[in-house]
């Protein structure tokens, strides 16, 4: 069982909407991270047949897409705002897909069913009631039972845990993983939040700008991304970048410093948690800066430093610390954490050798 | 700006049956950032919705700076708001939008310039200030309504409704840093309605914790962390949350199932019966060789600069937050260890004690 994309192209009024996307998704589930506007929706929209894209196609266990009428494409979407009939009950509306089945299948077919997936979302005991008298977190997996209980081959879910609170995203996401470990379907997930693409730990893309930019396991993105684009999508916290060239700006003993500890010019990555206060390493790279601001939540304090000539980092140190708005101090990167991105093309020069 | 005081404020939606949110009172020092955080639906928004005077409560008073305004509409309250989704007049440019808060109060028309230039600048959409909001971005209008909100000096209060709610995950970052540094600059009395505790932890003063349209705790970040003194503030504060077992204690001694896992330590003795535990994540050590209770490691999740492992013990499920050089894999034993100052007893739901696991196990 699989999902072909080839060469998918999308123009409209002169925009690139997809840029030449080519994939393979097999059974389990493959996420699309990406920022808002990277192509993901639309992306999802041509793998369903909904929109018609200028080239390329998609295949799915070697059908093309195109080529099949709407009700007999073996795909279901789930989209970000929940959508649900209001007047039919919760089981209706699990059960509504499964009655347009051709072929046929039975009443005690469809009802069993319909509790194997209510039971799966852990909705049983609402099955009676109507949306309206749910919440949003219920809601959405009333949306996402309808989805799997027409056991299609491609499951897409369009950042379907973003319109949810922090806390029952978690739950949900740990819950989706569980559900369609074992599933055999090929489910697509999108998400614009990195965690959520560590967290489902699987095949991965990661898209920008219309276009695949990396394709491969969430761990190896994180720890060896192919360019800037990819290390920012696979960063939460954000990445910082320090450049080792300043176009203007009379001080440029930071950009010196550092083209003369990795030879060459190149914008430096690092990750908050790998800059320390306190040296550990004779190799650590210090760097001074002041106070802006520090956040504080519990666990940790991200701290927000100005570097020379207007640039910033934030850093997280462990635990609930204070500083002193505009106090100067050095703090340390780890440089086995440090990553180098060519300042013009964004390709990345060097990595950290394990995953830091 | 002013200081916030409600005398035992609750509202009923229903003529009294039930009460979104229960009568409470409290006082917010003037120039703090509050955050009001919860799950939907446990009365965050209705609080907010009563400070601004979009809904009056059905018990209580609200004063400002000692003046009760509870019979005042939004508009005589004079404070400043800015909600979930972006609220721009669009037959207007960016920089009219900016200005029209003050343009009504009719300040000086050099003030007002350089005002709207102030905000734009600080949430970087001056190259912006000239086109019609439609034309922007969701993202982009969404800071356009901050700065709305932003823009005046003179209101008691500015309070925001989820309002990164549509901004870009990187860009959130940056920008909460921006609406921190402003705070710290202007010390505005700002309420900050949120369901994401990064949120509401890193930017606010005093963080308000509701559930079920009652205040469970209010304390900064540190206190609902390392202090939690609810169940609930356990297990919604943390990603993930506080592990909890079951447990009971007897004559002193903390009991889960058949073994001692420590001694009970509260400022009175605490009564033999049900409890309990609760310990987070990031206080919970995981080795593969030692003593302290047995489990088997089930899943690891490397999220990329930690590592979750989640094990089983006969006592229940748990998961250890541990840094990327753990080598523990899935399927074998390991041994837990708990921070002896940071290992909670709760009882009906509220901690009673903490538990000394010193020489036990």
């Amino acid at each position: 069982m699989s999902l072909v994309a080839k060469n998918l192209t999308l123009l409209h009024n002169g925009e690139v909407f997809l840029d030449d996307i080519s994939f393979t998704a097999s059974p389990g589930i493959t996420v699309l991270v990406g920022p808002t506007l990277s192509g993901k929706t639309t992306l999802m929209r041509a793998l369903a047949g909904l929109i018609k894209t200028d080239s390329g196609s998609v295949t799915v266990n070697g059908v093309d897409v195109g080529m099949t009428s709407v009700k007999d494409r073996s795909v279901s979407f789930v989209y970000q705002q929940f959508i649900n009939y209001p007047s039919l009950s919760v089981f209706d509306n699990i059960a509504s897909p499964l009655r347009v089945l051709k072929p046929k299948i039975s009443k005690e077919e469809i009802d069993t069913r319909v509790h194997e997936v209510a039971a799966m979302l852990r909705i049983t005991e609402l099955l009676d009631r109507k949306p309206s008298a749910l919440s949003g977190g219920q809601q959405q997996r009333v949306a996402i039972a309808r989805s799997l209980a027409r056991k299609s081959d491609v499951v897409l879910l369009d950042e379907p845990l973003a319109n949810l609170d922090f806390k029952l995203r978690e739950q949900l996401r740990d819950e989706l993983q569980r559900i369609f470990a074992d599933a055999d379907m090929m489910v697509i997930y999108s998400t614009a939040e990195p965690l959520e693409a560590l967290d489902m730990a699987s095949h991965t893309i990661v898209m920008n700008e219309g276009r695949v930019e990396q394709d491969g396991n969430a761990l190896d993105l994180y720890a060896r991304p192919k360019n800037l684009p990819v290390a920012l999508a696979m960063s939460d916290p954000p990445l910082n970048l320090i450049a080792s060239t300043l176009a203007t700006g009379s001080s440029e003993s930071l950009g010196s410093a550092l083209r003369d500890k990795f030879g060459g010019i190149f914008t430096l990555g690092i990750r908050p948690h790998n800059i320390a206060l306190q040296s550990k390493d004779a190799a650590d790279i210090g760097i001074n800066g002041k106070v802006r601001i520090s956040e504080i939540t519990g666990s940790s304090t991200y701290l927000h430093l100005d570097l020379e000539n207007a640039q910033k980092i934030v850093l997280e140190v462990d635990g609930a610390q204070s500083f002193k708005v505009g106090s100067p101090m050095t703090v340390f990167l780890d440089r086995s954490a440090v990553y180098g991105f060519d300042p013009k093309t964004g390709t990345t020069l060097f990595a950290p050798a394990a995953v830091r | 700006m002013a200081e916030i005081r409600l005398e035992n404020v609750g509202h009923s939606y229903d003529g009294g049956a039930t009460f979104a949110l229960n009568p409470i009172s409290l006082t917010w020092k003037d120039g703090n950032a509050v955050a009001l955080l919860g799950p939907s639906g446990c009365g965050k928004t209705t609080l907010l919705n009563i400070i601004s005077g979009l809904l009056t409560p059905s018990v209580g008073r609200v004063y400002f700076d000692g003046v009760d305004v509870t019979d005042l509409d939004t508009a005589k309250r004079n404070v400043a708001q800015v909600f979930q989704f972006p609220v721009l007049y669009d037959t207007m440019t960016v920089r009219q939008n900016l200005a029209f808060p003050l343009k009504n109060r009719s300040v000086a028309k050099d003030v007002i310039a350089a005002r709207v230039e102030e905000i734009a600048e600080l949430l970087g959409i001056s190259k912006y200030l000239d086109i019609r909001p439609l034309k922007l971005r969701s993202d982009l209008q969404q800071l356009v309504s901050l700065g709305r909100g932003l823009v005046r000096k003179d209101v008691p209060a500015i309070l925001f409704d989820e309002p990164l709610t549509v901004i870009d995950q990187n860009f959130k970052w940056t920008l909460r840093g921006r609406l921190k540094e402003m705070h710290n600059n202007t010390r505005h009395t700002l309420v900050y309605v949120t369901h994401d505790q990064t949120e509401a932890l890193t930017f606010a003063d005093e963080v308000v914790v509701l559930n079920k349209g009652d205040i469970v705790q209010t304390g900064t970040a540190s206190d609902l962390f390392l202090t939690p003194q609810d169940e609930f503030v356990g297990f919604f504060i943390g990603s993930p949350g506080m592990n909890f077992l079951d447990g009971k204690v007897s004559d002193g001694a903390v009991i889960v199932g058949s073994t001692q896992i420590g001694t009970a330590v509260g400022s009175s003795t605490i009564a033999n019966g049900n409890v309990r535990i609760g310990i987070r994540p990031e206080f919970l050590s995981m080795t593969s060789s030692g003593s302290g209770v047995a489990v088997k490691i089930n899943r690891v999740e490397h999220r990329g600069g930690y590592k979750l492992v989640h094990a089983d013990a006969a006592q229940g499920k748990f998961v250890a937050k541990l840094a990327n050089d753990s080598a523990l894999t899935a399927g074998q034993s390991a041994h837990l260890s708990f921070d002896p100052q940071r290992t909670y007893l709760f009882r009906d739901s509220k901690v009673c004690g903490t538990v000394n696991t010193k020489g036990a196990n």
